[in-house]
């Protein structure tokens, strides 16, 4: 900005104005001024650093000059190192070339001290040492051989001789080889089977010598298995063991494999390391051999044992029953035994303790056959941790896996386990409809024979099933114990509760009905009826105790499936856990049945009986004045007959009734007498004397009930004393204390709507109606 | 600023979303595969029924059994394939049979309630046919299947159902027929096998779907089909046993009844005795 801007700038108006702007611009000339001096000062120091600049310019120069020199020295340095560092790469190819070489040369040595030794040995049959020479020939790299041959142009002939005759030697040695290995089978000297079993693998033949080897002891185990086979009965007789004599005879077939396999597998490793897929090659063969010998073994149990037959008849006779009824419970058991033809002659059936003994041999084969699987995959797994390369191990396994699933063995004992499912399940069921229709009852005993001997037999079944080492068989044993129990069990037991519980005379149109009848039919039925009524409490009992044992087998049977299987995959489980889930249902059902028993005694027995009693509490006034209170206590009172009568009903009940049975029946009896009392009590009317009488009876009454069970039936009482205590009110101002539920914490809520209170209040005959309306409830 | 931004962009609170399975999450009944074709929903809608949505309101909730699906039929009519493309949605195209039975176990949710789905895979071979039988009792459902390419594997449907209806003697289960394999046909013979498979269905008061596992048609439907009506019946049930417990206090009433009215009979028996006792 110039000066004249600023002038023109800046308001030169005053005299003042214009002294002051004067004023500044003499200070900024002074500031100006200093700048200058200050920049002059400096001056001499700025030339002598310029100087010195161009002073040090001359000296960069030459630096420059230097490095570009140091530059090409390392560049040439570079070049030279890469130049030698090629020489010794070259140097190190040549050594490689050199080492390569030399063992070529030892090969054509070996070549030569091969073909030499080779046609010696083999003239003199030493065959190791023959097959040692070839596997060393065998070791080397044929490619190479071919081409050093045509490399060493004039000696081609002494080494091309050496391969020849070598080659010629193997093929020799391997047809020789074998040809010794057959006479050696055929002469069955098994020294030198294996001797040269041993030495296939020298040859490269380890396929062949895997297939010649096990096709040898296939053999020998075929005639073995044979001639025992042909033994089993007498060898069984001379063991006493003629129940299991083709289980065992299966046992020993199947030890046999496993035999071969654990005494050749160390041999296998040791010769034939290098092959990894030989045992399992082994393995396979021997597999196919097995499964010829158990056919023929199952042929022979099938038709000593009668299988097909017997099947055949468990069938029919399944089917004749299914076909025979829809009512299962009462026609099966008169149908025991036997069972009538359409025709109408009526044939044996099959009789359960027959098929027992062949059950238990079926058993045995199906574990001995899941145990031998489960060896061969564990000598398996040994084998190829040790030996197999990692990556090859699952291709294995899964080899296996895939030759067990698709073995004959496999596929028969599949079949095998279905006749067992089959005739287990006719043993159950037969043996169980036995046990029903056998039932005897002893005095003394609360429930009869029939429940422990079912569930023997059931548990007996599921062990059984256990032991075959299937799990799909044991939940299928467990599923038809499952049917069985719903089915034929339950059945029987409802039965005679379907009946009905005869009352006893009590009840005094039955009484004269039962009297018109005998005298009808001439003959007396109170010793029947007994009969009938004992037995309809003997299977309440029963069914309550089923409940109790279902549970125990429920439990136990969990806990011997988790002993048997310890090793389960998830579906497995959930497989078991779904069959044990169809055992708990049938507890519903067994409870729902005992519920059902209870409904008939309380309608046949407890009803009848209490209305006459509780008729009688009609008789008595509750309007009393002191003198007839007095005489009234003085008495027998209501509740003192009334308890007298129950404890007969009751004592009647408690030596036959089963704990828990009886419990419910004390349970059943405090509902009905509570609601038939309540009847009665709305049918009379109370004074305040006669509220105190009822008071004091409900509470004797109640303190009875409590008394005769374990149970709490003090809950079921509790309405009838809340309506005791309302009609013992002094006044009906008292109500409010008891009322609201702050004022008094020892009683429990009210059971009563207010309706129902005022209702009861009415009953008394001192208190108003109005009094009554009034009350804020 | 950025993360002012930031703070801007979270503004809008992510809504909490729960992730359902749409395949096994239900709030309507699936539909029928054709409503011709159904004997098991003539009287309901295309919908739960209202009793049943009603009674799920109430508080208390209802205790479920898992249903039990079983499936029966041929062998190599591919009932592990369809319960494998459901459960697993995966296809294997190399047959492998099944020994005894499978297993698997599906949950699913309708209409909030939680629901399992059994499933009973059976072997069809005939060496099977006693281990697979054992499984039949208590069946929910039955699964008969049959391959659309082999007529005469529709014509032993008929066996299989009959000897699976021979296990379930109390409680009717509610039947399925499922054809397989539809993609291997072509447009004419689908409709043709289809009309076929309608009638037997029919005969067998089965409701009929055709399904394949290799290309997931229908698969997935089917099986929410069967839950969902499943899941209705199972209500129900539990809807007649309320009922019942009801009508028991009812009838220990009547029978109350039925006790006086015996009294009034033996009165009057009493006259004619008294009559006969003056006759003697």
């Amino acid at each position: 900005m110039s000066v004249v801007d600023q002038l023109s700038a800046l308001d030169l108006g005053t005299n003042g104005q214009v002294d002051e702007t004067l004023q500044r611009i003499a200070e900024e000339e002074a500031k100006v001024n200093e700048k200058l001096e200050a920049l002059l000062a400096k001056q001499c120091q700025i030339e002598s650093k310029m100087s010195g600049i161009g002073r040090s310019l001359t000296l960069l120069h030459t630096v420059d000059s230097d490095s570009s020199k140091l530059n090409a020295q390392i560049v040439n340095t570079a070049q030279l190192a890469e130049s030698v560092s090629a020489k010794v790469r070259r140097l190190d190819l040549a050594r490689c070339r050199a080492s390569e070489c030399q063992q070529r040369v030892h090969d054509l040595i070996d070549l030569h001290l091969c073909s030499q030794g080779v046609i010696k040995a083999i003239g003199e049959e030493d065959y190791e040492k023959s097959a040692m020479h070839i596997a060393r020939f065998l070791a080397m790299d044929q490619q190479l051989l071919r081409r050093t041959a045509d490399d060493v142009q004039g000696s081609i002939t002494s080494v091309s001789d050496a391969v020849k005759t070598l080659e010629d030697a193997t093929e020799k040695t391997r047809v020789l080889i074998a040809k010794r290995f057959d006479e050696a089978v055929k002469s069955d000297d098994l020294a030198s089977v294996e001797r040269f079993f041993k030495i296939f693998p020298l040859i490269g033949c380890h396929r062949i010598g895997i297939e010649k080897f096990s096709t040898y002891i296939c053999q020998k185990l075929a005639s073995k298995a044979q001639k025992e086979l042909r033994n089993a009965q007498d060898i069984a007789k001379a063991e006493s063991r003629l129940q299991l004599a083709y289980a065992d005879r299966l046992t020993a077939i199947l030890e046999n494999f496993a035999r071969v396999v654990e005494v050749n597998q160390p041999i296998i490793e040791a010769f034939y390391g290098q092959a990894s897929a030989s045992l399992i090659d082994m393995v396979a063969i021997l597999q196919h051999e097995c499964d010829a010998e158990v056919k023929n073994l199952l042929m022979e149990f099938n038709k000593n044992r009668q299988i097909q037959y017997r099947s055949k008849q468990v069938n029919e006779s399944t089917q004749k029953s299914a076909a025979g009824g829809g009512s299962v419970g009462s026609n099966s058991i008169q149908a025991l035994g036997h069972y009538r033809k359409p025709s109408g002659g009526s044939v044996d059936k099959l009789n359960p303790k027959e098929i027992d003994a062949i059950i238990a041999e079926i058993t045995v084969m199906h574990a001995r056959v899941e145990l031998y699987f489960r060896f061969m995959r564990r000598r398996l797994q040994v084998h190829i941790e040790t030996c197999v390369p990692e990556k090859e191990q699952m291709e294995i396994m899964e080899r296996y896996e895939k030759i067990m699933k698709n073995s004959d063995l496999r596929r028969q004992m599949q079949e095998i386990l279905s006749t067992y499912l089959l005739l287990e399940r006719y043993f159950m069921e037969e043996s169980v409809l036995k046990a029903i229709g056998l039932d005897a009852y002893e005095p003394g005993q609360q429930c009869s024979s029939m429940v422990d001997d079912v569930f023997f037999i059931l548990r007996k079944s599921i062990r059984r099933a256990l032991t075959t080492q299937s799990i799909n068989g044991t939940c299928a044993v467990i599923n038809n114990v499952a049917a069985c129990l719903d089915g034929d069990f339950v059945a029987a037991l409802k039965a005679p509760l379907k009946n009905g519980y005869p009352s006893g005379y009590i009840d005094l149109a039955q009484a004269y009905n039962a009297i018109q009848t005998t005298l009808q039919q001439g003959k007396l039925h109170s010793s029947d009826a007994d009969r009938v009524r004992g037995n309809f409490l003997v299977q309440l009992n029963n069914a309550d105790i089923s409940t109790e044992y279902i549970e125990t087998l429920w439990q136990t049977m969990e806990q011997e499936i988790a002993g048997t299987f310890p090793q389960t995959s998830p579906v497995e489980r959930q497989l078991l856990d779904s069959c044990l889930t169809e055992l708990k249902a049938v507890r519903d059902t067994l409870k729902a049945t005992v519920d059902f028993g209870m409904q008939q005694l309380r309608s046949s027995v407890i009803k009848p009986r209490l209305n006459p009693w509780i008729n009688q509490f009609l008789n008595y006034s509750h309007n009393l004045n002191e003198e007839e209170l007095a005489a009234y206590e003085a008495g027998e009172t209501f509740v003192q007959f009334f308890i007298v009568q129950l404890d007969g009903l009751l004592n009647s009940f408690k030596s036959s009734l089963s704990p828990r049975n009886y419990d419910a029946l004390v349970s059943i009896l405090a509902t009905e007498v509570t609601i038939q009392l309540e009847r009665a009590i709305k049918k009379i009317s109370f004074n305040r004397l006669g509220g105190l009488v009822l008071d004091q009876e409900v509470r004797a009454l109640g303190s009875y009930l409590t008394g005769a069970t374990s149970w709490s039936v003090r809950d079921k009482m509790t309405r009838i004393s809340q309506i005791a205590t309302l009609l013992n009110l002094d006044k009906i101002s008292e109500l409010s204390e008891y009322w609201s539920p702050e004022n008094n914490k020892e009683m429990s809520t009210w059971h009563l709507t207010p309706n129902e209170v005022r209702t009861f209040l009415t009953l008394r005959s001192d208190f108003r109606i109005e009094d009554i309306k009034r009350l804020q409830l | 600023m950025p993360h002012l931004l930031r703070q801007n962009l979270l503004l809008p609170a992510p809504p909490t979303v729960v992730m359902h399975d749409p395949r096994t999450h239900l709030r309507h009944l699936p539909p029928a595969y054709s409503p011709a074709q159904t004997p098991l929903s003539r009287d309901r809608e295309r919908d739960f029924a209202p009793q049943v949505r009603y009674h799920l309101e109430l508080p208390r909730r209802p205790k479920l059994r898992p249903c039990k699906v079983i499936f029966v039929g041929d062998c190599s009519v591919g009932k592990t394939a369809i319960v494998n493309r459901f459960c697993f949605d995966k296809f294997q195209s190399n047959y492998k049979a099944t020994i005894g039975v499978d297993f698997e176990l599906e949950n699913f949710s309708i209409l909030g309630h939680n629901y399992g789905l059994e499933m009973w895979d059976t072997a069809g071979q005939e060496r099977f046919k006693c281990i697979a039988g054992a499984y039949y009792r208590n069946a929910s459902v039955i699964v008969v299947t049959f391959d659309m390419t082999k007529r005469e594997t529709l014509e032993s449907a008929k066996k299989w159902l009959n000897s699976a209806l021979n296990y379930n003697t109390g409680q009717k289960p509610l039947i399925f027929l499922a054809g397989t394999k539809a993609d291997l046909l072509t447009k004419e013979e689908f409709v043709r096998m289809e009309r076929v498979a309608g009638l037997a269905a029919s005969e067998m008061q089965a409701e009929y779907w055709s399904v394949s596992a290799r290309s997931g048609f229908k698969v997935t439907e089917l099986f929410q089909r069967i839950a969902g009506l499943a899941f209705e019946e199972a209500i129900k049930q539990e809807i007649k046993y309320h009922k019942g417990t009801a009508q028991e206090k009812g009838k220990t009433d009547t029978s109350a009844k039925s006790q006086t009215f015996d009294l009034r009979n033996f009165i009057s028996s009493r006259f004619a005795r008294q009559k006969s006792g003056c006759a003697c």
